[in-house]
């Protein structure tokens, strides 16, 4: 430290300071600059220490939890309804399809720019107004921005429209707002369902980056118009896409915002029925949005998966037949009378038709049903499904189970004669016989033949109602059936005994209340669909038939017993319904012209008619039935035909019900011989197992 | 070097006062100075296409007496075939006029065709876009559909004065209504697009709402014709041929296909642009 330091500068001699007396001064200098710097160099290190510390912890610790955030913040998912699946009948018919629908839809993330441009026009000239006004007012913003959008929207529809040629679209101010508000990162629709010529035009005029671009989405498409249109149902807009169990579950977890496409869910019918199955998987696409909401990169897209195809057991042959044959009676209007008609595959339970008439057309709900439709159908009751949901007394039909009643409780032997006059004498009130007739002599046989109102009135004051309730519940005409679509609910499903007629507040039991019950009046009330599942069951000796809709349903978990007839019983029982259909009131069931006994459907049928009466709305309605199966020895086909005669319009089951059985059981001859060159499944109908289960 | 300083210096201050004077300026001044900028440069292309036209047909003149010849024979039996068929149109052409009148239908507006020789195409954009001899001044406007024997080339996307850009077929941002033909069952109309093709493969397209039902029937791959309904492109131009069966769409409303697109586009000399006399934006009647 004392050596001298040669520097080969020339240093003064005497009377100056030394280098190394300086050096040493600065490096006591030094020494004191450090201790001085020492305090802000570790409050230095240590901000850097708290920096570099934060960061890991941000950057490691906290990341994910960051990602998180910034994903739900700066994420959008647009869900995407998939197609329907399609429903067809038992013999691969598509019964409902879909058909794409063209649409122009404006991109508003792409016309981000005109719409700020537009709106700033507009607010200077607003404000200009404004300043010139001598009366200050505020500026009414939020119109201002949807003016600007309308504005931007319409002078390229206006552009559109000139290409299309004929269109009449307008923007509709409060749509556009009600859009930007709820769903701004979706298109804005503004021409729905164009045609092909017009897409063709759009196409070849516009360029794939224009702002205002071809959607595609699917519509409902029912081939074959209001046919089956109570079973097949219909749609309504929904929110409910359905679920995706492919999508990634932090979406779900983290809560990104959804906006959603509008869907379709079924309303009723098979629609509604196996709305889960039909839906399919939506398609959905991750967009990254602008501080402002609006999509600006799709991160990622799946596409939606269609519905499952559905087999139903209809047979449209069958049910077009049934349709038709109900339309050809009508009233003094011209109108057909109002009806159902059911035809059942013994063996399996599925319904091969199902018609009720007024019907309506499920294309008129394809998209959005306009309210003059909608007023109509209210008027006329064609959404009423009358073969499931209406409930009438079923009249002499009902004679079967009385029997029934009868030989089971052991107090009826199907040979008796019963002497039956012109009425019958019930507690001082004479009971009539149906059409002012005698029958004179009658057994169970003939009881079935001639439908003898007076054999029954015997019948059931000697059994008492209870045994008659007992085998009507047996048959299940106080349980709603198996079948899908919706039903009558079971409190309207009526089995009166004096215990249900207490439980309503009603006088007590009366002797006319079991005559009535006896032959199917009085409070008895049940649908034509349970009218159908009985005769079945009584052709296949069972107490219940599980019904459905769909081919290849599930094994039902009902429990049918046998009726418990012994043989003889079970043969005269037949006989007699045979006998109605051979030489009775059910003639025209087979016959064409049943007075001659002409025109004979190859067939062995068994039926039994019905007319019966009552209140509907505080008007008489007078009720034509009819209940069959055939072939008699191997049954296969049961059919229940129900009609409404409205007042003043006198309707028999026999000349009015039996010539829509006939003509339903000459369809269901036509099947069969058919069905030896259908080949089941069509190509697009599933396979039984894969076939969902309906509801 | 003291010299060379100020000179840099004073050529770094214009570029950046140009610079800033390009940005401020008016987007017409901008605009305009683009569109002389290449219509300056049209006129060279022009000599190009000359130019290379003369070398073909300095290359053809040097072939042999034999080859011209049987080039003779093979052109005047083109001929012969031409003017019958010529004469079969006139027919028909006589026999429409004469249904037009009996149904008493609006007249038809006539079509010019603009025949063009390629001026340039760049290797880059060699499936994207072509650069045609004839433009404004020949009365091409933007729109009009661009066709040579072969079928649909593209469309007219930009105009300049003696010069045309067109949009190929083969361009991802061209589409087009198409129809199946092959099939005598019913047509169903399609939209043909391009796809992205590499230089020098075989170019492709994509061709999208083909109805679910649709099926080959026809034994052998369809063709995609131009609809004739879109109101720019005439009807059953050929576009190109489906490389195979259309597959449905994951949604089920539609098939799709890959389309390959016609092969001489490779090697385009020459071609026609259709100049309606109409509002190319206006459907044909």
């Amino acid at each position: 430290m004392s050596a001298p330091v040669r520097t080969g500068v020339e240093l003064p001699s005497e009377g100056a300071v030394g280098v190394s007396d300086h050096l040493v001064e600065h490096g006591h200098d030094d020494r004191v600059s450090a201790r001085r710097l020492l305090l802000p160099g570790l409050v230095f290190a240590l901000a850097l220490a708290y920096i570099l510390v934060g960061l890991v912890v941000r950057q490691i610790k906290d990341g994910s939890a960051y990602d998180d955030r910034f994903r739900v913040q700066s994420s959008r998912i647009i869900q995407v309804p998939a197609p329907r699946g399609f429903i067809f009948d038992r013999n691969g018919k598509l019964l409902v399809g879909n058909r794409p629908r063209f649409n122009i839809v404006a991109d508003l993330s792409a016309l981000q720019d005109e719409f700020r441009d537009e709106y700033l026009r507009r607010f200077r000239e607003a404000r200009a107004k404004r300043n010139a006004s001598p009366k200050p007012y505020k500026l009414d913003i939020a119109g201002l921005r949807t003016q600007a959008h309308v504005a931007v929207l319409r002078r390229y529809l206006d552009q559109v429209k000139r290409v299309l040629d004929g269109r009449t679209e307008g923007v509709d101010a409060d749509a556009v707002k009600r859009h930007i508000e709820s769903k701004r990162g979706l298109d804005l629709p503004l021409i729905s369902d164009i045609e092909s010529g017009e897409v063709a035009r759009f196409v070849e005029n516009f360029p794939e980056e224009y702002p205002l671009r071809l959607y595609v989405d699917s519509v409902r498409d029912y081939p074959y118009g209001d046919s089956a249109a109570h079973v097949l149902g219909y749609l309504s807009n929904s929110d409910d896409l359905g679920e995706d169990p492919d999508e990634d579950p932090d979406i779900t977890e983290l809560g990104i915002r959804r906006l959603k496409y509008l869907g379709k869910t079924g309303v009723s019918g098979l629609e509604r029925a196996c709305n889960d199955s039909l839906q399919g998987k939506p398609g959905s696409q991750e967009w990254m949005v602008n501080p402002k909401g609006q999509l600006y990169r799709r991160m990622s897209e799946t596409k939606p998966e269609q519905g499952a195809h559905i087999t139903s057991s209809l047979d449209i042959e069958i049910q077009r037949g049934a349709e038709k044959a109900l339309g050809v009676l009508k009233n003094d209007s011209g109108e057909s009378l109002k009806g159902a008609a059911i035809a059942i595959d013994i063996p399996t339970g599925e319904i091969l038709a199902l018609a009720s008439y007024p019907r309506f057309d499920p294309n008129r709900f394809a998209d959005r049903v306009s309210a003059d439709y909608y007023r109509k159908l209210q008027e006329t009751g064609g959404e009423f499904n009358r073969a499931t949901k209406g409930t009438y007394p079923p009249g002499s039909t009902f004679k079967i189970l009385t029997a029934i009643a009868g030989m089971r409780s052991g107090q009826l032997d199907p040979d008796e004669i019963f002497e039956c006059g012109y009425n019958y004498d019930i507690g001082g009130r004479l009971w009539p016989e149906h059409d002012g007739m005698s029958f004179g002599q009658v057994d169970l046989e003939k009881m079935l033949r001639v439908s003898c109102n007076v054999y029954c009135y015997q019948l059931g004051l000697r059994i008492g109602i209870d045994p008659i309730a007992r085998e009507a519940r047996r048959f299940g005409l106080d349980q709603k059936t198996q079948v899908e679509i919706a039903t009558a609910p079971k409190r309207n499903l009526i089995v009166p005994d004096a215990a249900w007629k207490k439980a309503h507040g009603y006088s007590g039991w009366s002797s006319g209340d079991t005559a009535n019950s006896s032959i199917g009046q009085g409070y008895i009330l049940t649908t034509p669909l349970h009218m159908a599942e009985m005769i079945a069951s009584v052709a296949a000796d069972r107490t219940r038939t599980s019904v459905t809709l769909v081919r290849y349903a599930p094994k039902s978990d009902l429990k049918p017993e046998s009726i418990g007839l012994t043989p003889y019983q079970r043969k005269r029982l037949i006989d007699g319904l045979v006998s109605c259909i051979e030489d009775g009131t059910g003639k025209s069931a087979k016959y064409a012209n049943s007075k001659t006994k002409t025109g004979a459907l190859p067939l062995s049928i068994a039926g039994k008619t019905g007319t019966a009466e009552f209140k509907k709305d505080g008007h008489p309605v007078n009720l034509a039935w009819f209940v069959g199966y055939a072939p008699v020895e191997n049954p296969r086909v049961a059919i229940a035909v129900m009609l409404e005669g409205e007042k003043g319009i006198s309707l028999h089951g026999g000349a009015s019900a039996g010539p829509v059985a006939r003509a339903m059981f000459a369809k269901w001859l036509d099947s069969q011989t058919k069905s030896a060159a259908t080949i089941l499944p069509t190509e697009g109908v599933p396979a039984p197992e894969d076939t969902p289960a309906a509801e | 070097m003291r010299e060379a300083t100020p000179s840099l210096s004073r050529s770094l201050a214009i570029m950046v006062a140009a610079i800033a004077l390009w940005w401020v300026a008016p987007g017409a001044l901008r605009r305009l100075a683009r569109e002389s900028f290449y219509e300056l440069q049209a006129p060279l292309l022009l000599a190009e296409s000359r130019l290379r036209d003369l070398r073909l047909y300095w290359e053809a003149s040097s072939r042999s007496k034999d080859e011209l010849l049987a080039a003779a024979r093979d052109l005047a039996r083109s001929n012969a075939d031409l003017a019958v068929r010529l004469a079969q149109t006139d027919a028909l052409r006589a026999e429409n006029r004469r249904l037009e009148e009996a149904l008493a239908l609006p007249s038809r507006p006539h079509i010019r065709q603009v025949v063009a020789r390629v001026a340039q195409r760049d290797i880059g954009r060699w499936w994207s876009r072509v650069t045609l001899a004839k433009g404004r001044v020949h009365g091409v406007k933007e729109g009009c559909s661009v066709i040579n024997g072969g079928g649909v080339v593209g469309r007219v996307v930009l105009v300049h004065a003696a010069t045309c850009e067109v949009e190929l077929v083969t361009d991802p941002s061209f589409r087009i209504s198409a129809t199946l033909e092959g099939d005598e069952r019913e047509r169903p109309v399609v939209v043909y697009k391009g796809a992205t093709t590499i230089p020098f493969e075989i170019p492709r397209g994509q061709v999208s709402h083909i109805p679910s039902a649709f099926k080959n029937t026809a034994g052998h791959p369809l063709q995609i014709v131009s609809s004739g309904l879109g109101g720019v492109f005439l009807g059953g131009l050929y576009i190109g041929t489906l490389e195979t069966d259309p597959v449905e769409t994951s949604d089920g409303l539609f098939r799709e296909a890959s389309v390959r697109v016609r092969p001489d586009l490779l090697d385009l000399q020459e071609a026609t642009i259709l100049v309606p006399q109409w509002d190319p934006g206006r459907s044909l009647p």
